[in-house]
Parts: structure tokens; C-alpha cells; sequence
């Protein structure tokens, strides 16, 4: 996945680094950021209650979380 | 030539909106420094070790930013809106044969809902979507206990607990504010206290401190820092609260209307700015989508006037500095406001939104003495019957001296303030105010740079 928000080349981005190590930066002001341009990205809407029970601690958490979604949409008949 | 009350023959659904106004959708150019947030690196309190969270559900934050014009009043929110709404717009008549006036003074009224104020319309919308991503208690900072009151309420209503963090001199002042909050079972908590660390920092600075708004957010976003399933709830400032209170303006809208009337100008007071926004901003589309000259004015205390004699900066919401800055007219966050009457207008920043229009110069602002401001209050109260807060008496001060300078000018100027709340809960302030003994408390020059001198450093 290409996480556009952060100012790292893709490929330096380890699936286990926390987001909120100081070179990711991610806090709880720019997770919502960081989501929202992954929404529009992917055209997904990621809904408050699994962002809020996601377990959202290194990258490849957050993965997870967008993954699912993806998933969901691509069996939802008639979405694009 | 008015219709009289024709109002009357509109439905309370037909009045009532289905959708809250989204004025990013109207401001070129000013949207970026309002809708910006910049966090301090390394100073936000991470809650549950390497766990991010997110600080609102992200229905509020792509409320608070996007640029849809109108957006979907959720309508389960709606219905609770239907309970008390449309609030009354009311004729001062009589306030205006007192000032012998041309003006027509018009008033919405936003304290007939069991709180007593406008906050409950964002407390509402903020406790469903809280509840709907699964938040099961929310935390704030109050100033004179109002916006304490409406979350209380709604966090009651959608089963969530609640803790507030009340300014002292309001929980001293303001007692009844304080149990109408306990009988809606939240915890309420003196501000500063000695059970958060920004609490204990305020009382080392100053041991008699009468406490501030921004150490009380400070105090409510430790609490919720370190607590599961516990957010921070905030009742002025933030976009999507200016957003929610849009209610207020486009019912005065319909309801003007009805009455053939559109105010020529439009009069709110501003502790952050939710309730001048959330009258003003509807009637600012109407302006743009119509041409009209409409203007607006802010109304500050003297002894917090963020607005006229503040700074355009980038400042921290709380007292210690850990929430993000935002850029916004401001008195620097470690300002305390002298311990006026109008607790809930002592907060040291506007709005980013207020901000950059009154930046912008699309809005004005005055401030005005705290005897000034209860002279206007009593006199309200003698002519109209409702007891205002002390912060809607801003508003009316401000709408007094538009009158009288329409009588000047012998012009039939269109009148409308925001009547926030009502002051029942107040009383203790107009028997000080009946007493002779009230000062008006202007903030002190030294004071005001001393707190302009610890604005963040932005090369850190």
C-alpha cells in the first residue's frame, strides 16, 4: 500500500514500525488524515466504529483495517 | 411592513433543517489555515502505549473538513432536534420604544431546551456519533457550565458516562449549573485539580488561580488520554461544532422570511464562537448567494477580547500545550482571563473559522465592559422577560448600540443577536451586578503580552 500522508518512500515503510514512531508521526489528529486520503484513494468509507476498535498500532495494522474494507467492497455486487 | 407572527403558519418540521451548513463550501481562500491542524512533535499523551486512536470519529472529521454546502443531519439527531425546535424568533418591541428606535430588533432564542443554551445542539450530534463508534465515556472542560449541561444531557440520553472538568470560578459562581450536571450523572471536577498533571502545573503557577478554560480542556484530555473507550468532547471551536450549531441560523432564516424581513446586521457573542457562528454563517451564504450587505458583528468581554486585541497565530487549545495548535485569533494559551460573570467567554482563542473571516475582514468584532454588558442584560430582562446569561447579554449590548446608532442615523436598520441562553442559573451575577459592587475587569496590557510572549515556537 502507498501511504501518500507520509513523506517516506514506500518501500522504507516496514509493515511492523509503530505509527507513532517520530519518523511515521502518526497521532490521533493525523490517523484521521492519514484515513480520509486512503478513503478517497481507494474509494472506500471506513466506518467509526472499526476505526475505533481497530487495534491500530504499526502499519501493517492499519493494512488490515483498509484491507478489510477492500475486501467487503470487491463482494458487495453493484459497488464499484 | 411586517406580516405579524406569520411564522406561526410553518410547521416545526418545515422549520427545523435537514441539514447543517457547511460554510468551508463559501470561503475561497481562507479554508487551509482554518481547517489546519499542526501537532507539536512528541507532546501529545499517547493513551494506551503504542495504540493510536483516533481523537473524533471520522464522521466528524470529514464534517469538519470537507466542502459539501449541506451536510445530512443524521435523523435520529433530527428528532431529538424536534423535541425543543425551531426555537422562538422573537420582536423586541418593547426594547425598542425603550431606546425610541427605527430599528426592528429581532432575537432568536436558543435557551428553551432543558439546558438552558445552544450547546446542546452539538452535544446531541457529538454524543450519537461518540456512541455509534463505540466511546463509552466522554470527557470535557467547561467554562460557566453550560456546554458541561448539554453534554451531560446527551451523553444521558446515549447511555455514555461523562466527566467534567468545570472552572473553578464558575463552580463557584455557578453552582445549580454544576447539579444539573450531576443529576444527568457526570462526575464534575473543579478546575484545576490536583489529579492531572496540567492541573497541578496551573496550581504550581498559581495556587489561587480561578482557573481557565484551556486548563480545564487540558485536565479533560489527560482524563481521557489515559482512560479506554474515553474521548474528549469540545463544545466551541472545532469546524464540525460551528457546523452543527448551523441549526440556529437557517431556522432564523425560514423564520425572517415568513415576516418578509433579512437583518442588515447580525450579532452573536464569541467566547470561541459557536453561537455567532451558528446564527451568522447561514445568513453569510444568504449574503453571498444574494448580494446582500449584511454584516457581522462579534461581541467580546473586555476582559478576554481574543478578537480585538489578539494575535493571528498558530496557539495550543489548552493551557499546557499538548492538544494540536491551531491558527486562530488568540490571547496566547496561557492566558487567564480575569474572572468575569460570563465564564463561558473567557476562553484565551476564536474559532479557526472566526478567525480567518475575521482575518479576512468578512465579520467585525467589539468588546465591551462587564457593567455595560448587565446593564444591557437587566434592561433586556425588564422589557423583553427572559433573564439573559451573561454571555447572550453581549449580543444584546451589541444590538443596543446598533439600535441607537440606527436612531442617529434615523435609518430602519433590521437587528438580529443570537439570545444564546437564558441567565436563571445566573442570578448570583445580577445580584452582584444590583449590588454596585460588580468592576469591570479589562485585560490588563502586561498581561495580555505575557501571554503573547509564550506562543509556541514554531521553529522547534
Amino acid at each position: 500500500m502507498e501511504v501518500k500522508a507520509i513523506t517516506i518512500a514506500p518501500e522504507m515503510l516496514d509493515g511492523k514500525r509503530l505509527l507513532s514512531a517520530p519518523e511515521i508521526g502518526v497521532d490521533s489528529l493525523s490517523l484521521l488524515e492519514l484515513i480520509v486520503r486512503i478513503e478517497r484513494e481507494f474509494g472506500i468509507q471506513i466506518p467509526d466504529q472499526d476505526v475505533f476498535a481497530a487495534e491500530l498500532r504499526t502499519i501493517d495494522d492499519l493494512t488490515a483495517l483498509v484491507e478489510t474494507h477492500l475486501t467487503a467492497r470487491q463482494h458487495q455486487p453493484g459497488k464499484d | 411592513m411586517t406580516k405579524p407572527a406569520a411564522e406561526n403558519s410553518l410547521t416545526a418540521a418545515e422549520i427545523v433543517p435537514t441539514h447543517w451548513y457547511n460554510i468551508l463550501a463559501d470561503l475561497d481562500g481562507v479554508e487551509d489555515a482554518s481547517r489546519l491542524r499542526r501537532a507539536r512533535p512528541n507532546v501529545e499523551i499517547e493513551r494506551t502505549g503504542d495504540r493510536v486512536l483516533p481523537q473524533i470519529p471520522l464522521t466528524m472529521y470529514r464534517q469538519s473538513m470537507g466542502r459539501d454546502r449541506f451536510v445530512e443531519i443524521p435523523d435520529e439527531v433530527r428528532q431529538q432536534y424536534l423535541r425543543w425546535r425551531p426555537t422562538p424568533l422573537r420582536r423586541a418591541r418593547n426594547l425598542e420604544r425603550l431606546l425610541d428606535t427605527p430599528a426592528r430588533i429581532y432575537y432568536k432564542y436558543e435557551g428553551t431546551n432543558p439546558t438552558g443554551s445552544h450547546k446542546l445542539n452539538t452535544a446531541l450530534a457529538q454524543a450519537y456519533y461518540y456512541k455509534k463508534a463505540g466511546v463509552r465515556e466522554l470527557t470535557t472542560g467547561t467554562g460557566a457550565g453550560q456546554w458541561g449541561s448539554a453534554l451531560s444531557l446527551a451523553a444521558r440520553m446515549y447511555g455514555l458516562t461523562c466527566t467534567v472538568y468545570m472552572v473553578k470560578v464558575s463552580y463557584e459562581q455557578k453552582p445549580y449549573r454544576r447539579v444539573m450536571m450531576e443529576m444527568n450523572g457526570a462526575s464534575v471536577v473543579s478546575s484545576p485539580s490536583v489529579s492531572t498533571q496540567s492541573g497541578r502545573l496551573a496550581l504550581e503557577r498559581d495556587p489561587l488561580t480561578e482557573g481557565s478554560l484551556s486548563v480545564a480542556n487540558a485536565e479533560a484530555f489527560e482524563h481521557a488520554a489515559g482512560r479506554e473507550a474515553c474521548n474528549l468532547s469540545v463544545g466551541s471551536g472545532e469546524n464540525h461544532v460551528l457546523l452543527h450549531q448551523t441549526v440556529i441560523g437557517q431556522e432564523a432564516i425560514r423564520q425572517l422570511e415568513a415576516l418578509d424581513e433579512f437583518p442588515d446586521v447580525v450579532i452573536g457573542a464569541v467566547g470561541a464562537g459557536s453561537n455567532f457562528s451558528g446564527l451568522a454563517f447561514p445568513f453569510y451564504h444568504e449574503k453571498v448567494r444574494h448580494g446582500r450587505k449584511t454584516r457581522f458583528v462579534a461581541v467580546e468581554p473586555e476582559a478576554c477580547p481574543k478578537l480585538t486585541r489578539g494575535t493571528y497565530a498558530w496557539d495550543f487549545n489548552d493551557f499546557t500545550g499538548i492538544t494540536p495548535m491551531t491558527k486562530m485569533y488568540t490571547l496566547g494559551h496561557t492566558f487567564v482571563s480575569p474572572g468575569i460573570h460570563a465564564g463561558g467567554l473567557r476562553y484565551h482563542g476564536a474559532a479557526p473559522l472566526v478567525s480567518a473571516m475575521y482575518d479576512q475582514r468578512l465579520i467585525e468584532a467589539v468588546a465591551y465592559p462587564q457593567r455595560a454588558v448587565f446593564e444591557a442584560g437587566v434592561t433586556f430582562a425588564q422589557q423583553e422577560w427572559i433573564t439573559p446569561a451573561p454571555e447572550s447579554a453581549h449580543a444584546i449590548r451589541g444590538a443596543i448600540v446598533e439600535a441607537l446608532r440606527a436612531r442617529e442615523a434615523g435609518e430602519e436598520t433590521v437587528i438580529l443577536f443570537n439570545l444564546s441562553g437564558h441567565g436563571l442559573l445566573d442570578l448570583s451575577a445580577y445580584a452582584h451586578y444590583l449590588s454596585g459592587e460588580m468592576q469591570d475587569m479589562a485585560a490588563p496590557d502586561e498581561v495580555i503580552a505575557g501571554s503573547l510572549g509564550r506562543l509556541p515556537d514554531l521553529s522547534l
